[in-house]
């Protein structure tokens, strides 16, 4: 593997919070204050980063830890 | 030394700081002169005039580029001639070729008490029996040259298009890809030309002269062309990385 490259990733579990706490993610974009088409790219692991403030604001919503949001899976997962 | 020139001199040399290095530099109320160097460093220069100045440059890049399309003319026509010219009326020949004897009587030309130290003749030659071979040796000296001139300047015309002032089109994939071509085109072209000028002034000078040698040709052209080149490569790669930056920062969320 090339340096800089890796073969595992992050995950969003943005759907499954969603649905755990019966919210869409139209009422979501409105109580962060992120647009849905970025949150749409955060949820299909498009993103090449998240801001701690970004961060903050969804675990807020969300009720939930940092942990509850982003998961690492290996290559192949 | 009084006061106030002191202060001025001072004042000279900070601008000098101020403009070369990137200093920042204020003068208070009492004219006690402070410098600060990292927050002018980090600044943007400020556009002159906003995006007037890119719109001449474009006007001059077309300039040049319609310069060097008539030097291709001009070598065209240069090689037709030749070619065609008659062994009874010669006008045009072979140029920049060095013979290794020659008799120059510079007594006339001189103002008394003048001394030549080094004499070197440059010769244009001709000779209708062998201009086939010289017409194509005469092609090699001009066109590799004016060639490399002509696409340089065409592809640095695509960068400064008026269509591409918009900060999205200039700072692109596009302009990194036309950068490198030109720097390929500069290196390669300048190379080429260098070594073929070479190798056709060599050939010729021995078909036209008796006891030639080899010819090194241009130098000094094809070293700016070639640091041009490298330029283009360079500021290729500063853009490409500034792309990735971009690209980092708009996927951040």
């Amino acid at each position: 593997m090339p340096p800089g490259e890796f073969a595992g990733g992050i995950e969003v579990r943005l759907d499954e919070l969603l649905a755990a706490r019966g919210m869409t993610l139209t009422e979501l974009s409105y109580r962060v204050e992120v647009t849905i088409a970025n949150l749409s790219i955060l949820k299909t692991g498009k993103g090449r980063a998240i801001r701690f403030s970004t961060l903050t604001r969804l675990c807020e919503v969300l009720d939930c830890q940092p942990g509850d949001l982003l998961r690492y899976s290996a290559a192949g997962e | 030394m009084g006061p106030s020139l002191r202060g001025s001199l001072l004042l000279l040399f900070l601008s000098f700081f101020d403009v070369y290095l990137g200093g920042d530099l204020s003068r208070n109320d009492k004219g006690v002169v402070s410098v600060s160097v990292s927050p002018g460093r980090n600044r943007v220069p400020a556009v002159v005039a906003g995006n007037r100045w890119f719109g001449r440059l474009h006007v001059i890049v077309v300039l040049m580029l319609i310069g060097s399309g008539l030097a291709v003319l001009g070598g065209l026509l240069t090689t037709v001639v030749l070619a065609l010219q008659s062994g009874r009326h010669v006008d045009y020949g072979f140029p920049g070729l060095w013979p290794a004897q020659d008799k120059v009587d510079l007594e006339q030309g001189l103002t008394p008490g003048t001394q030549v130290v080094r004499t070197m003749v440059e010769l244009t030659a001709f000779n209708a029996g062998d201009r086939p071979a010289l017409t194509a040796l005469f092609v090699l000296t001009w066109l590799p040259t004016t060639l490399t001139a002509f696409l340089a300047l065409f592809w640095l015309s695509r960068i400064t298009l008026p269509g591409g002032f918009g900060d999205n089109v200039l700072f692109s994939v596009r302009t990194v890809t036309l950068l490198r071509r030109i720097g390929k085109v500069l290196v390669i072209g300048s190379l080429a030309a260098v070594a073929l000028d070479f190798a056709a002034k060599t050939a010729a000078a021995h078909i036209l002269l008796q006891g030639a040698y080899a010819i090194p040709g241009t130098i000094v052209s094809p070293f700016f062309a070639l640091a041009a080149g490298t330029g283009a490569y360079v500021v290729a790669e500063v853009i490409r990385r500034g792309l990735e930056m971009l690209d980092d920062l708009q996927g951040t969320i």
